[in-house]
């Protein structure tokens, strides 16, 4: 059964056409989410949302008209879009056209099926086996030093049902199913506090949950916060700086990621704007965004526009070789559609945005990299950055972070925060190691906060500004 | 369903399902917002939204559960209720809700059952679309001309809200808060030379379109990038540093979540068994006010029928109170202060309010002019480099260097480093720039010695 009925997809988007706009499309949303949550060693919180709207949108050259609602009758549908034309000052000319959809499945077809149709949703699944593993968290990170003073955990699902129609005759839908746990340390000693956290999520149904390492997971972050509590403040002044795999490659979605969303390209709000095949990084450098890898947390079989996502090649060797466009980013900035339209929901219109975002492997081992600098530092574990793609500066914290001494691991440091200017880091990444991994976080941006994936093999930045208390 | 309908339902729910001592409570919001941007004058984009959600919670002996629904159909409504006291079922929280209710005076039968507050005004009914159109076009233009130097205006628009935030429970208690506010915003990316670009910004916040003053915009995001071009990097090291008041909002903004009673109870706040002790330089007076109605984050109530109080957060440097919701007064058995929020879809979190730090009697030309060499942070890039635990942060910041009190140039792209309630204990002095702007965070400059700065 669908969200919406076509009969009122058909009339909203003729009359839209028929009111002057070049490309009309729907976006209709049916999302369950569940929440459970351990503070204290005590089951803490049981939540569960349901959101259902539609996001309507209306393109005239262009300009983006968007507006969304909570009902799904066609008196209201019909409303938003005459809403909106009346605001292009456009009236309905009478002579609509008849639209008609060729509706394709999205599971269906092809062999990105990350669910099967059968998949347990959150909606029929039993959350009670969540909370002894939760529990196992709790208990097996306390376990590991009576300087942990409190432990958080929590998992989120959630499944999405959604169904796109255009103007162009698309009709595709898809389901969603989004599965997440996140752990939280924290340690105390002597007036000094540490925190460190655990994150897994993946595409994948609940069941997936069921089948993750809590015991694991939790010595990894109570060691964090422990070690974390021995290290002494972070130096501060120019240096090179190793990064090591996984969520390391958070420096690549910030310095130069964002800087390649047609959302900032086609206004020339981008250090990269004009820059196709030009080189932009040193050649140790290939990105990749990759929306089709089964499972990994930023992937999609279709973008939130229906077109089937791909994998983009970014720079290869250096050279930029691709932007991530979306419909209208790609009309603006004269660059073909990646599939890279995505959205937090149907209250966002869709903008260009990243999906698995990784720099590619190369050689050397991480000790190899460490090996090459005298004085530096490794970071260990990132947290969150941000950027600004006008002028390519980016910053982000490091979580877990380590003097480097004559080519070898010296003490941890606390603190450290390194910042940089996007093509200027990429073209001082001297050394790509070979290991590569992948690592779930969450961008927020113009569109909302989705899910993406960072990664990368351990590099070597020959230098950059690292924040630090150390005096 | 009509509210008396919603009421007559929980009820009935309550009746069948939880003890006497039981309760259900429900928040529900309704909301149009509208907002524009424009990109070298021509229309980017134009979003007109509509939401409405409805969230339960329900609490007995010590079970705590919410749901909550977009939809406004019976059905789903109902659907979502069970799903709430099913999730309370789950829970095993330290607070016997029944007995607390039984305690607690913020819930006594006397209190004012219908409570109505209203924040800013609708729109004029005579302005059109194209009259807000043109405030936000007006603005890109009037920037884009101003110099030859600003390339663009990448983020600049208007948007208004509308938004009518709704609280019912078992008791026939009900709160309701209707707010409209406007915006207008620019930030513009200015460029000398190849290696040489910056961006600024202004943002206008009101609760009329009228008092939107698109002429400071214009001047101050025009004056700001300008200003910054040319900008270098100082070197490493220590130095006195001078945080203007927009930098510092920055820091409290991310400090204030520390006054949770939530994160007291959990150890996880850096003021976690501190109460009533000196924590920062007697120079330092915090207030939470949620009845000032003339700031953005007026909230007499909280979402859980309580009335809000104004908190004297510290005094002279000391700990005074931290800020409660129902629950963690409890725990912590300390005064309840109305601060537990949720939107329909959340659950119950503490959060500050309107929050001031005093002004001092120093001028800020005063707070400038030391010898040697002064740094002005003017503000933080990013706020990604803040370790909640402890207060350890470690943020990229632009600003202005000075030698001698002789504002010298801009400087950008290096990191301010250290511990906030350390930076609070190392005040020099307080300047008397408080702002009165709608902010929720308002505070005056500041001059700090010894704080660490990275760059070249």
């Amino acid at each position: 059964m669908h969200i919406l009925s076509q009969n009122i997809a058909a009339m909203a988007i003729d009359l839209g056409i028929s009111c002057g706009a070049d490309f009309v499309d729907i976006f209709v949303e049916d999302t369950v989410t569940s929440e459970l949550g351990m503070t204290n060693s005590k089951r803490q919180k049981a939540s569960s949302q349901q959101s259902k709207g539609a996001g309507i949108r209306l393109v005239y050259g262009n300009e983006v008209y968007y507006g969304t609602t909570n009902f799904f009758d066609e008196k209201r549908i019909l409303s938003v879009v005459s809403d909106l034309a009346q605001i292009h000052l456009a009236q309905a000319k009478g002579s609509a056209p008849k639209t008609s959809f060729q509706f394709s499945n999205s599971q269906a077809g092809h062999n990105r099926n990350f669910h099967a149709l059968t998949a347990l949703s959150v909606r029929d699944y039993n959350r009670s086996p969540l909370w002894s593993l939760l529990e196992l968290f709790d208990q097996s990170a306390r376990s590991q030093s009576v300087d942990i003073t409190q432990v958080s955990a929590s998992v989120i699902l959630k499944h999405t049902r959604i169904e796109i129609f255009n103007s162009e005759g698309l009709f595709r839908s898809s389901d969603r199913h989004y599965s997440n746990f996140f752990g939280m340390t924290h340690a105390s000693r002597g007036g000094q506090s540490q925190m460190s956290h655990a994150r897994e999520s993946q595409i994948a149904t609940p069941l997936w949950l069921e089948s993750l390492d809590y015991k694991q997971l939790a010595k990894t972050s109570a060691s964090s916060a422990l070690m974390m509590l021995d290290g002494k403040a972070a130096p501060a002044g120019e240096m090179p700086v190793v990064i090591n795999n996984g969520f390391g490659g958070v420096i690549f979605h910030e310095a130069c990621g964002h800087g390649l969303e047609t959302t900032s390209v086609s206004k020339n709000a981008s250090v990269f704007a004009g820059k196709l095949e030009q080189q932009v990084a040193s050649k140790a450098v290939t990105a990749i965004d990759d929306g089709t890898l089964t499972g990994m947390w930023g992937s999609l079989d279709i973008d939130d526009e229906g077109m089937e996502t791909q994998k983009t090649t970014l720079i290869e060797n250096g050279i930029l070789k691709s932007y991530l466009s979306d419909r209208v980013g790609a009309q603006k900035a004269q660059v073909p559609r990646t599939g890279s339209a995505r959205r937090q929901n149907y209250q966002f219109a869709p903008t260009s945005r990243m999906r698995n975002t990784y720099i590619a492997a190369g050689s050397g081992s991480l000790n190899d990299l460490i090996a090459d600098v005298e004085d530096g530092l490794f970071a260990a574990k990132l947290g969150g950055g941000s950027v600004n793609p006008g002028t390519g500066e980016f910053n982000f914290s490091v979580q877990e972070g380590f003097l480097i001494k004559n080519g070898k691991i010296s003490h941890a440091v606390k603190g450290a925060s390194l910042i940089g200017k996007g093509i200027e880091t990429l073209n001082r990444i001297e050394r790509v190691g070979e290991d590569l991994q992948l690592s779930p976080g969450t961008c927020g941006s113009v569109s909302g906060a989705i899910p993406v994936t960072v990664g990368q093999p351990p590099i070597l930045v020959s230098k950059m500004i690292v924040g630090g208390d150390g005096k | 369903m009509t509210q008396p309908e919603l009421l007559l339902f929980i009820q009935s729910f309550k009746k069948q399902f939880l003890p006497a001592d039981g309760k259900i409570e429900v928040v529900s919001s309704n909301g149009q917002s509208f907002d524009c941007s424009y990109s070298k004058q021509q229309l980017e984009k134009l979003n007109r939204r509509t939401s409405s959600s409805l969230g339960f919670r329900v609490l007995f002996d010590n079970h705590e559960g919410y749901a909550s629904t977009t939809s406004l159909d019976e059905g789903d409504i109902r659907l979502c209720l069970k799903m709430a006291f099913e999730n309370a079922q789950m829970i095993t929280s330290e607070v016997n809700w029944s007995q607390l209710f039984k305690e607690s005076k913020i819930l006594q039968k006397s209190e004012m059952k219908s409570l109505s507050v209203s924040q800013g005004q609708p729109i004029n009914t005579q302005l059109t679309i194209q009259d807000r159109l043109n405030v936000a076009k007006t603005t890109e233009q009037r920037i884009l001309e101003a110099s030859e130097s600003i390339q663009s205006v990448p983020y600049n628009g208007y948007s208004e809200s509308d938004s009518q935030w709704h609280y019912l429970d078992t008791d026939g208690r009900e709160r309701q808060q209707t707010s409209h506010s406007y915006t207008l915003y620019a930030h513009a990316l200015a460029q000398n030379g190849a290696n040489d670009s910056v961006m600024r910004g202004e943002t206008s916040s009101e609760f009329t379109f009228e008092a939107l003053n698109a002429d400071f915009v214009v001047a101050t995001a025009t004056e700001k990038v300008l200003r910054a071009l040319g900008g270098q990097t100082p070197k490493t090291g220590t130095y006195t540093v001078v945080f203007k008041s927009k930098a510092l909002q920055t820091l409290w903004g991310l400090f204030v979540g520390s006054f949770s009673a939530q994160r007291l109870y959990d150890k996880t706040s850096p003021l976690s068994s501190r109460l009533h002790q000196r924590i920062v330089s007697p120079l330092v007076t915090l207030i939470d006010d949620p009845l000032n109605n003339g700031r953005r984050a007026y909230s007499p109530f909280d979402s859980e029928g309580g009335l809000a109080q104004a908190c004297v957060l510290i005094e002279d440097g000391v700990f005074k109170s931290a800020l409660t919701d129902r629950k963690h007064a409890h725990l912590l058995n300390i005064p309840s202060t109305g601060h537990g929020q949720r939107s329909p879809g959340g659950s119950i979190e503490i959060h500050a309010t309107n929050i001031t730090m005093k002004a001092g009697s120093t001028s800020f030309e005063s707070l400038t002019r030391t010898s040697g060499e002064l740094i002005v942070i003017e503000q933080f890039m990013s706020s990604a480099g803040y370790n909640s635990s402890n207060a350890d942060f470690s943020l990229e910041a632009a600003g202005r260097f000075y030698e001698d009190g002789q504002d010298m140039y801009p400087i950008k792209n290096f990191m301010v480093a250290g511990n906030f309630l350390k930076l609070l204990s190392q005040i020099e002095c307080v300047g008397d720039d408080l702002p009165t702007q709608t902010d929720p965070i308002l505070c005056p400059s500041i001059r700090v010695t010894e704080i660490m700065v990275a760059g070249k």
